[in-house]
């Protein structure tokens, strides 16, 4: 069957379309090339086109998602989705139940969003979680880095080869498309009392510093032809004065590609009255000068939400800022960390007004948009509801303004928000959240609309007010098929799980044998995920292209 | 008076919650027949189950095979509502005000998150009495619950103010995670009661089974505080149980947290 989506003005950035009226043609779930024969026609006159969206860092599966969902009882008696035609019935809003979480972005026009932070030992769990995360497409990254055998491979002065296969054989044993490491060397060292770990600290357990463990690991993935650069998450995170180490990683990786995340908890100064400051301009001119490095913004929004983070040591010192006042932490499996601390964010707190504006300056101070992803960090800064409310602030100044006029007296001094005259337009928000995420991800065919493309598509009526108009698309396509349409969903199908298959030394599987035998809770053989268990669970794996990279 | 007669047992739980006297009171038997009461997961009517009496004061009876009721009076504010007959789960869920006369038993998790009012059980209670909702800090709020027979395990988890007194026996883990407020148990409390409680009093006026090993033994004591409390008791129209309030054993406890609370246990 052939559908013709004719008259809207497309935006197709990866393939230099910018507003131009064109006509779209699907066939068989794919984009196809301009033909007479259509067995149905759209007239989409007037309205925008763009790809599906793409969330390049959303925790939205896998053990502290459910940890959070028990923490956040009360949205979960208060906040009731009912079940609809096409719908399972759900509840939640920070931490929404999987069902409601694939309904919720397919109806934002996303038809794409990558859980960052599995732990090893929790990948089943996640991934068994994904097969029933209706719609979207999905993957994940595997957390390294705070690993007990990566660190003693690193201790004990292993070659970049050894690393290199471990990475590969951990990211084939739990199907990730990427690596994060979240404040690397610091959840080791907090289990042994550390309470903060500069990058060329050593770390109390393993005598391993956190730039030795980015060198290695952005270097991995490079050499492994991973697309993904390794997707970071600093030391320090929400420190005063983080920027010092933020500017640091950047260095430490030597020019191996890196992806910065939630980058807005780490441009943090120390100056003002209150030795809180925004660092904002700093991080952005290091990103403007380096082509290699990229990052997500992790926008807070004010309002209630929960954090979720792998970095216990930084979930330790946020405790005291729990509300409602209890909060999670714990070790997994000496794999990594989970610490979970609800939290509101408020206009009329100093800290938290400022990291708004800090946030939004990130996003208009990086020129390149090919290299800015517009994210919460869903739950950290914000649930991802929030999206249509972040891209009217970063596309209509004046409605900007009046925000930062709301917000805290002093915060609203402390930053250069105001002066920053900076509109993003269509074409923008058509690159930050759908051409650049498929293409820093390294997802063939996603993110764009060329033939051959997956036929993810979103199509909005034009509105000034570009929240009501991002928060309502007109109709979302997945794989071809109308599945949201005026904000109802029509059709749940299952969306795939993209992984990355790099090829490693089988000799390794020897050493890491070793270490299961003498340390952990379950066998090498049960620990490693098996594709036709994954097939039975009904996930459908899209491997992306993974070509190894000779040294730099 | 509002009478509601159910006219059979529900094959499913039927939420009884839209039943608020509140709601209903100057309404006519037509127009409270047509409100919408879900039973299990479908929709469907009030006159569907009740056979209702209408009346212009907001004073409610239902009568009838209740005990597959949940929710009955849950979030009220005032009037009064009396069960002939047993009820479901969450009885007075997070009640605010008014009063509950439940004939025969309750469910679990009556008076659950209560924030005021008065709840009277003629039976028996289940588990979770005046107790906590998944993941909530504190459990019952305020108010007073009475229940004339046992009630199950958990009494007064994580209770943060108000009374309750049970007549008789409780199971285990009475006033666990209690934070203030006063528990009168008649009979024999079950293992680990005050379990972690941080400050408060739990009576155990037919003495306590395996207390935790965070309470230390103050001695036996004529309080001032127990002669109050028995003339409020005896208020309450409960003069057996408040004329065996007297000298008591008290333990300290538990210190696994604060110890600041208290078992008072016949010496
Ligand atoms: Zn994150």
């Amino acid at each position: 069957m052939i559908t013709r989506l004719t008259g809207a003005r497309v935006f197709d950035p990866a393939n230099g379309v910018r507003g131009e009226v064109r006509d779209l043609f699907i066939a068989d779930g794919r984009m196809a090339a301009p033909t007479d024969r259509a067995d149905r026609s759209y007239d989409l006159g007037g309205l925008v086109v763009m790809p599906g969206a793409i969330d390049i860092h959303s925790h939205i599966a896998g053990g502290k998602v459910n940890l959070g969902r028990l923490l956040m009882s009360e949205e979960h008696r208060d906040e009731l989705v009912a079940r609809g035609p096409a719908t399972r019935s759900g509840s939640g809003v920070a931490t929404p139940s999987i069902f409601a979480t694939g309904y919720r972005y397919a109806a934002l026009g996303y038809t794409a969003a990558f859980e960052p932070a599995m732990v090893p030992s929790n990948a089943r769990a996640t991934h068994l979680e994904t097969a029933d995360l209706p719609i979207i497409d999905k993957g994940a990254y595997v957390m390294l880095g705070n690993d007990e055998l990566l660190l003693r491979l690193v201790a004990a002065g292993a070659e970049q080869e050894r690393i290199n296969d471990y990475v590969a054989w951990m990211m084939r044993a739990t199907a990730a498309l990427g690596v994060k490491t979240v404040n690397p060397g610091g959840i080791s060292a907090f289990k042994f009392n550390a309470r903060g770990l500069a990058i060329d600290e050593r770390g109390p357990q393993h005598g391993v510093t956190p730039r030795q463990i980015v060198q290695m690991l952005s270097r991995a993935v490079f050499e492994l032809g991973v697309p993904h650069p390794l997707h970071i998450h600093c030391n320090n995170l929400g420190v005063p004065g983080n920027i010092d180490t933020t500017l640091a990683t950047i260095a430490a990786a030597d020019g191996f590609p890196l992806h910065l995340t939630h980058a807005q908890f780490h441009s943090y100064g120390t100056e003002g009255d209150r030795h809180f400051s925004s660092a904002a301009a700093r991080l952005a001119e290091a990103v403007n000068r380096n082509p290699s490095i990229s990052l997500d913004v992790g926008q807070i929004m004010f309002g209630q939400t929960v954090t979720a983070s792998g970095d216990t040591m930084a979930q330790y010192r946020n405790r005291a800022f729990a509300s409602p006042g209890k909060w999670i932490l714990m070790d997994i499996e000496c794999d990594g960390g989970c610490g979970l601390v609800p939290f509101r964010y408020r206009d009329s707190n100093f800290v938290n007004a400022l990291q708004w504006a800090i946030g939004l300056e990130l996003f208009l101070l990086i020129e390149d948009p090919w290299r800015v992803f517009l994210t919460t960090d869903h739950p950290n800064g914000a649930p991802f509801t929030c999206y249509p409310h972040l891209i009217r602030l970063l596309m209509d100044r004046s409605f900007r303004n009046d925000c930062l006029a709301a917000i805290h007296p002093a915060a609203q001094k402390a930053t250069t928000l105001g002066s920053i005259a900076r509109e993003y337009t269509l074409e923008e928000i058509a690159i930050a959240t759908r051409a650049a995420p498929a293409r820093i991800l390294g997802l063939a065919g996603r993110g764009q609309l060329g033939p051959g493309a997956a036929a993810d598509i979103t199509v909005y009526a034009e509105d000034g007010d570009r929240e009501r108009m991002f928060a309502a698309p007109r109709h979302v396509f997945k794989a071809g098929v109308e599945i949201v349409h005026d904000g109802a969903i029509l059709a749940a199908p299952p969306g795939a799980t993209h992984v990355v298959r790099p090829d490693y030394d089988p000799a390794i599987e020897g050493v890491i044998g070793a270490f299961f035998e003498q340390h952990m809770s379950v066998g090498l053989g049960h620990f490693r995920l098996s594709e036709g268990e994954l097939a039975d669970a009904g996930l459908s794996l899209v491997a992306q292209p993974c070509r190894p990279r000779g040294r730099a | 008076m509002i009478r509601l007669t159910l006219k059979e047992e529900p094959p499913l739980r039927l939420s009884a919650e839209a039943l608020l006297p509140e709601r209903l009171a100057g309404r006519s038997a037509g127009e409270i027949e047509r409100l919408p009461l879900a039973v299990g997961r479908t929709g469907g009517a009030v006159g569907d189950w009740f056979r209702v009496v209408a009346g212009d004061t907001a004073a409610i009876e239902i009568e009838g095979p209740c005990h597959r009721l949940d929710r009955i009076g849950a979030g009220m504010d005032a009037g009064s509502i009396t069960v002939r007959g047993d009820t479901g789960a969450y009885l007075g869920l997070g009640m605010r005000g008014g009063s509950i006369a439940v004939e025969g038993s309750a469910g679990f998790g009556a008076a659950a998150d209560l924030r005021g009012g008065t709840m009277r059980i003629a039976g028996n209670a289940g588990d979770g009495l005046g107790g906590a909702l998944p993941g909530a800090a504190a459990g019952m709020r305020d108010g007073t619950v009475i229940v004339g027979g046992k009630a199950g395990a958990a009494a007064g988890a994580r209770l943060r103010r108000g009374l309750i007194v049970i007549a008789g026996d409780v199971g285990a883990g009475c006033g666990a995670e209690m934070i203030a407020g006063t528990v009168i148990v008649g009979g024999a409390a079950g293992a680990y009661a005050g379990a972690a409680m941080r400050r408060g009093s739990v009576l155990a006026l037919g003495g306590a089974e395996r207390l935790g090993s965070g309470f230390v033994d103050c001695g036996v004591h004529d309080l001032v505080f127990l002669r109050l409390l028995a003339r409020h008791v005896a208020a309450l129209g409960l003069d057996a149980l408040a004329r065996r309030i007297g000298p008591l054993r008290r333990f300290a406890g538990d210190a696994a947290v604060s110890g600041r609370g208290e078992l008072l246990v016949a010496p």
